[in-house]
């Protein structure tokens, strides 16, 4: 079940769409709009025909990436009280663990992709619930694939983590929090099938700094990670940018 | 072809605009037409994406027989 509703969420009902023998892992994420600063409520606007069809992509990727038996999603839109619910995802696998990492990937995605914005019970944008700002959307995430993995042996962006792959685990992250995502790489063929845009090193084989140049180049402000770091998370990008100031040109996360 | 502006950029365009093009043109420019109508900031255009018949599209990409282009501020739903 995919749909945007204007009536009451009836979470139950969505569960038990759900329903399936060979499904051992149920895991539902419900959002609700909480008491926050005295609001009554939230106004939700959407731009229906995308949102309808950027929530299917997005429940069709999550199957592409997890075992996923049943998947359902519905948003409110509308005017929504305090206390109830304004989003349900929920989705069935046979085991919990694709089922937990399933039903993250869709909610995280949807906040970010969908074309659906909370309105403050006046006119006026909610700016305290949007999640992106326009100082994020001014930086390009860039992903450094240019290496030849010659230690490891194979090459180390494509190496199986959680269903998919190191490099598509540092992508979903980066895309989560930019709206911009490149990959640096001499290899362009080997990520075609990710649907990014790609840079090629001007100077190849000069290591990760050849990546980042060409990225500051062709990118201007960029957040740089590699990838086979698919450990990093978005508050972790987040924070790294909340160190920049106008008096430093970069930020560079090191271990003590 | 229709232009449908959302969230923040609603308080200046309420309703849809109509407009035709002769030649193809980038979304980019076209919001940056309906910016100067307006004479609102080109600041928006940092943060806005564009959709073009209901897919996110570059700023570069030209449109010119297109149905429809939707101007997205930073989404927030959820």
């Amino acid at each position: 079940m995919i749909a945007l509703t204007q009536d009451k969420i009836e979470t139950w009902k969505i569960l038990q769409s759900l329903h399936n023998v060979k499904a051992g892992g149920h895991v539902h994420f419900v959002g609700t709009i909480r008491d926050d600063q005295g609001i009554l409520g939230l106004r939700y606007d959407c731009y229906e025909t995308m949102a309808l069809s950027e929530i299917k992509k997005i429940v069709e990727e999550a199957k592409r990436r997890w075992p996923v038996i049943e998947a359902s999603v519905v948003h409110r839109i509308g005017w929504v009280p305090v206390g109830e619910e304004a989003v349900v995802v929920a989705v069935a696998c046979a085991h919990r663990k694709e089922a937990f990492e399933a039903c993250e990937y869709i909610i995280d995605t949807l906040k970010h992709e969908v074309p659906i914005w909370k309105m403050g019970e006046g006119a006026q944008e909610c700016c305290a619930h949007t999640t992106s700002s326009p100082v994020l959307a001014d930086i390009t995430g860039v992903i450094l694939a240019g290496g030849k993995s010659s230690r490891f042996g194979t090459n180390k962006a494509l190496v199986p983590w959680k269903q998919h792959t190191f490099i598509e685990e540092v992508l979903h992250t980066m895309q989560s929090v930019f709206d911009r995502v490149v990959i640096v790489t001499n290899t362009p063929e080997v990520y075609q099938h990710l649907g990014v845009e790609m840079l090629k090193d001007a100077i190849p084989h000069q290591g990760p700094l050849g990546g980042i140049e060409v990225a500051l180049r062709e990118c201007g402000s960029s957040f740089v990670v590699a990838c086979d770091m698919p450990l990093v998370t978005s508050e972790e990008i987040k924070s790294i940018l909340s160190k920049r100031s106008q008096k430093s040109e970069a930020v560079i996360a090191f271990t003590r | 072809m229709t232009l449908y502006f959302f969230s923040i950029l609603k308080k200046y365009f309420p309703s849809p605009v109509e407009i035709d093009l002769n030649e193809p043109k980038r979304v980019q420019d076209i919001f940056l037409e309906q910016l100067g109508k307006k004479q609102l900031d080109v600041s928006y255009l940092k943060f806005v994406r564009y959709a073009v018949d209901c897919e996110y599209v570059s700023g570069d990409t030209l449109v010119k027989d297109c149905r429809e282009i939707a101007f997205i501020p930073p989404v927030s739903g959820g």
